[in-house]
């Protein structure tokens, strides 16, 4: 019985740490720089919780481009600045810092 | 019983501790993404993988088995608020619900599969105490 129980804990602490690894992102695009897709063209998203936010709503909130000509979905939800920080009473609750780097706005192919 | 409600919840917390460490920038970039002040994420970014790992290790010794317990009952407990929370559209918007594989269920999921392990811990403090107090039972009969 108490061999029963011991393997029994071993397991899951071997399961736990296999499953961890196995289900390892193995090209995480969310470390590359990130583009919202705005009127017909892709610009620089910024830095994720300081100057944009992807919310729980369909759609996709990035894009990563390896070449600067096609871009790819990353991020799932919608792209958020600013403005969805501020409820519906009008006061805002987690103001965000205006994107510091110069949008490099860049038209999709 | 004790030893399988012990193996799912360090299954559920060692697995979710070690995609963190494994995946350690994408989980900055998550807890920042979450409606709560960014001065928080240094903190929580350590804190939490932290304390998952502690309580898998309280939960495999029969000696700690109470208190992995009880702290696995608080921090499933403050999830389980958080899902709520963001279920009731308290905070500004809904965020992504991220973490290994589990990032792939929706809120309404992650509230049940907390609720699932909040329910296993309360079962496992009161199994857990019923045997600590029977083994002083037996071990006062026993001097008797």
């Amino acid at each position: 019985m108490k061999k029963f129980k011991v393997s029994i804990l071993s397991l899951a602490v071997i399961l736990s740490v296999c499953g961890a690894f196995a289900t390892r992102p193995h090209f995480d695009c969310s470390n590359m720089t990130q583009y919202y897709y705005a009127g017909g063209g892709y610009s620089q998203a910024g830095t994720e919780g300081v100057n944009y936010v992807c919310t729980a709503e369909s759609g996709t909130c990035t894009y990563y481009t390896t070449d600067g000509v096609t871009f790819f979905p990353c991020q799932a939800g919608t792209y958020c600045t600013a403005n969805c920080f501020v409820r519906e009473d009008g006061k805002p609750i987690k103001p965000l810092k205006p994107v510091t780097t110069s949008a490099n706005t860049q038209k999709s192919h | 019983m004790l030893e399988c409600i012990s193996a799912l919840l360090i299954l559920l917390f060692l697995y979710a501790s070690v995609s963190k460490f494994l995946d350690f920038k994408t989980f900055i970039k998550e807890m920042n993404n979450q409606p709560l002040p960014n001065s928080w994420t240094p903190f929580l970014v350590w804190f939490i993988p932290c304390s998952e790992i502690l309580l898998s290790v309280a939960l495999i010794f029969e000696r700690t088995r109470l208190l992995g317990f009880y702290g696995s009952f608080v921090l499933m407990g403050l999830f389980t608020i958080y899902a709520i929370l963001i279920l009731s559209h308290v905070f500004p918007y809904v965020p992504c619900s991220c973490g290994g594989v589990i990032k792939r269920l929706t809120w309404r999921q992650h509230l049940v599969l907390n609720l699932f392990f909040v329910t296993l811990s309360v079962v496992g403090v009161i199994a857990q105490r019923k045997k600590s107090f029977h083994s002083i039972v037996i071990t006062k009969n026993s001097f008797v």
